[in-house]
């Protein structure tokens, strides 16, 4: 399996703090007009929150995975809940590499693979780098194309 | 070729009325604006009377400007008064030709043909509406015109090299089609095969008593729409009948007066609303499907249904995902079942109800038999979930009993009146035979060409995968499942509608065994793919 970007936690956890600032104003909101408790217990809450959040993305960054097996694109992923996919390579309809605002400050892109299916129907690789994305796009669309898909449904 | 004439009558009478309709609204935003010009009746009328001529105008320009035609190749619709739309759809890429009719349609004599194609979330193309027997004419007719591209197509396509398939086959078919008409011996061959496909072989058709039964234990969404809009109606029913069964001739206060008298009527009302969706479920039911009839012509199962509104649809097999025989608790006590299929293609009896009904109802062993002819699926034998996926059941049933106990004991303190907070803890009996009835009917099996699997005790569902139809295979693990060695694994295939999405899951099996299917599944695909299906 091969592990993402190192990097990519940093992006994580920049989300998980913004989530965190969010939740804390709106907690010390409800202190500050309803509880009354403290002023502190916003910004504790907060505080906890993003200590478990950077616990969640170490682990989350651990349990990420991907593999080119040779008959399909192999992902594994998830903290409490675990996750296989298989996507064949013949099931694959259309690649796309993805960068966001956040990603490019930080020098990294996504890879997202779209299928058929019902559930699946898409799967992102987070976390690589630009060029890794764009070679792993390429590669996939060669793999897809490799092995002729005579009706993609 | 044009719409039917009548189609110009209602169409231009609905447009015409709908925008003078429109000419309420815009004297209402008049009084506003200008609340001394429009007093005048003459004008409200002058504009009433302009714009449905407007209407009216737009209706019968629009069956002017739509034209539809048969060539060679392609089904074309030239449609739109002002922005016009040229749509050519080849014959190979249409997956359904539907006709519905209504009941006004059927006194009439017409009817609508829906036209559809892989692609896309909505209908191709649709005649709104044509006369009743060219509407069967066009559906006999593409179906044998894509039927002969299609064949064309596969034999000009083993010829040609892989990459211009394509474009080779649509010369391919171009040529011998153009000449067939040209050709007087062609013409008359061309006649001879219509004759052919004509009258498909019927395959199965709903008994009376079948219909009976299907109405009887069905639930159709509908029935809830229907409570929500008459329950008011409900409500003073359920007053009603409480006061002639106790005597009591109590105002509706009086009736939830306390908390737990409330809990009482509460049920009832419950009960009373279950009767009531039940009996309306079992009428439309048995309107949708009175008369229901399969065959098979070609490629398609044709069906059609219905008493008041007609509809007659197909199903392309050679675009079967997934089958799933369906069968509720009632049909089961009863001995029938029914089955559904699931194809990649869009298709209006699918985008509400979820996917199509191939059988809606037969006895089992029928049922199983009719599925076999579309999906040569082995004898079903299931290996159940593992022992402790049961107790895990159980727990979780238990936590949400607990859970709803702890509300109303909440309850009862902050409300003082309320005494009835252990009422939920009866339902602590029921959680061991549920969790017993859960793990019972979940089941998985691994065939030769498929992958099966089975959920669900209400409506139990089995649903048959075809290994060379899999999309991703998922393999899951929570965590409590971690820790019991337990796995979900989910065969996907493509599906249209995100409503009646089937996925193909076993749930809880040994996480080892789990893997294997994993590897198992993916196996299959890609030997079926070589084997070249």
């Amino acid at each position: 399996m091969n592990a993402l970007q190192s990097r990519v936690r940093v992006r994580w956890v920049l989300v998980a703090l913004v989530v965190a600032a969010i939740l804390g104003a709106i907690v010390y909101a409800i202190d500050r007009f309803v509880l009354g408790f403290s002023p502190l217990l916003g910004p504790g809450f907060a505080a906890v929150l993003f200590v478990l959040a950077i616990v969640y993305v170490q682990l989350l960054y651990r349990s990420w995975g991907y593999r080119l097996d040779d008959d399909a694109l192999e992902l594994q992923r998830g903290v409490i809940t675990n996750v296989e996919t298989a996507v064949p390579y013949v099931r694959v309809q259309h690649v796309d590499t993805q960068r966001g605002p956040l990603d490019r400050l930080l020098g990294l892109g996504q890879v997202v693979v779209y299928t058929a299916g019902s559930r699946g129907a898409d799967v992102t690789i987070p976390g690589l780098k630009p060029d890794q994305a764009r070679e792993l796009r390429n590669r996939l669309r060669d793999l897809a194309i490799e092995s002729e898909p005579e009706d993609a449904v | 070729m044009k719409l039917h004439p009548l189609s110009a009558v209602t169409r231009s009478l609905q447009r015409g009325l709908v925008a003078a309709s429109f000419a309420f609204f815009l004297t209402a935003i008049g009084q506003f604006a200008a609340p001394e010009l429009l007093g005048s009746f003459a004008l409200i009328a002058g504009l009433f009377v302009l714009l449905f001529v407007v209407g009216v105008a737009y209706g019968v320009a629009y069956y002017y400007r739509f034209e539809y035609a048969l060539t060679p190749d392609t089904f074309d619709v030239y449609s739109g008064v002002i922005g016009r739309q040229e749509r050519e759809i080849p014959y190979r890429r249409i997956q359904n030709v539907d006709v519905t009719e209504s009941i006004f349609h059927r006194i009439v004599g017409v009817a609508i043909v829906q036209i559809e194609t892989a692609g896309g979330s909505e209908t191709e193309a649709t005649l709104n509406f044509v006369a009743a027997d060219e509407a069967r004419r066009l559906q006999r007719e593409i179906r044998d015109r894509r039927a002969r591209a299609r064949d064309e197509g596969t034999a000009d396509g083993e010829a040609a090299a892989a990459e211009t398939a394509d474009e080779a086959t649509a010369e391919g078919v171009t040529g011998p089609s153009e000449t067939r008409h040209a050709d007087p011996e062609a013409v008359a061959d061309r006649l001879s095969r219509e004759g052919d496909l004509q009258p498909e072989t019927t395959l199965f058709e709903l008994g009376s008593t079948e219909l009976l039964v299907l109405a009887l234990t069905s639930f159709q969404l509908a029935s809830v729409a229907f409570l929500l809009f008459g329950f008011p109606i409900v409500g003073d029913l359920i007053v009603g009948v409480f006061a002639s069964l106790t005597g009591i001739e109590a105002p509706v206060d009086a009736l939830t007066s306390t908390p737990d008298l409330a809990i009482l009527v509460g049920l009832l009302a419950v009960a009373f609303a279950a009767v009531t969706m039940w009996a309306v479920s079992s009428v439309v039911t048995f309107l949708q499907y009175y008369g229901f009839t399969l065959g098979r012509q070609g490629e398609d199962l044709v069906y059609e249904r219905g008493l008041l509104q007609r509809y007659s649809g197909s199903i392309p097999t050679d675009k079967i995902q997934t089958l799933t025989i369906q069968e509720n608790v009632l049909m089961r006590a009863l001995g029938y079942a029914g089955f559904t299929v699931e194809t990649a293609g869009y298709s209006p009896g699918q985008s509400d109800q979820g996917p199509q009904s191939a059988i809606p109802l037969a006895g089992r062993e029928h049922t199983l038999a009719l599925a076999r002819e579309l999906e040569p699926f082995d004898e079903l034998s299931f290996t159940r979930s593992p022992k402790r996926a049961r107790r895990r059941y159980g727990v979780r049933y238990g936590l949400v009993v607990l859970g709803l106990s702890a509300l109303t004991v909440g309850l009862s303190v902050a409300v003082p009146a309320f005494d009835l907070w252990y009422l939920p803890l009866l339902l602590l009996v029921g959680v061991p035979p549920a969790a017993h009835l859960k793990w019972k009917h979940r089941g998985y099996c691994v065939g030769e060409d498929h992958f099966v699997v089975r959920d669900g005790f209400w409506n139990r569902k089995t649903r048959i995968v075809p290994y060379y139809r899999l999309q991703t295979v998922i393999r899951q693990r929570t965590v409590f499942q971690r820790r019991l060695e337990l796995a979900h694994l989910t065969a996907d295939t493509a599906t249209a509608s995100l409503l009646g999405r089937q996925d193909a899951t076993a749930y809880d099996i040994e996480a080892d065994v789990a893997g294997d299917l994993y590897e198992l599944n993916r196996d299959r695909l890609q030997a079926s793919l070589r084997g070249g299906n």
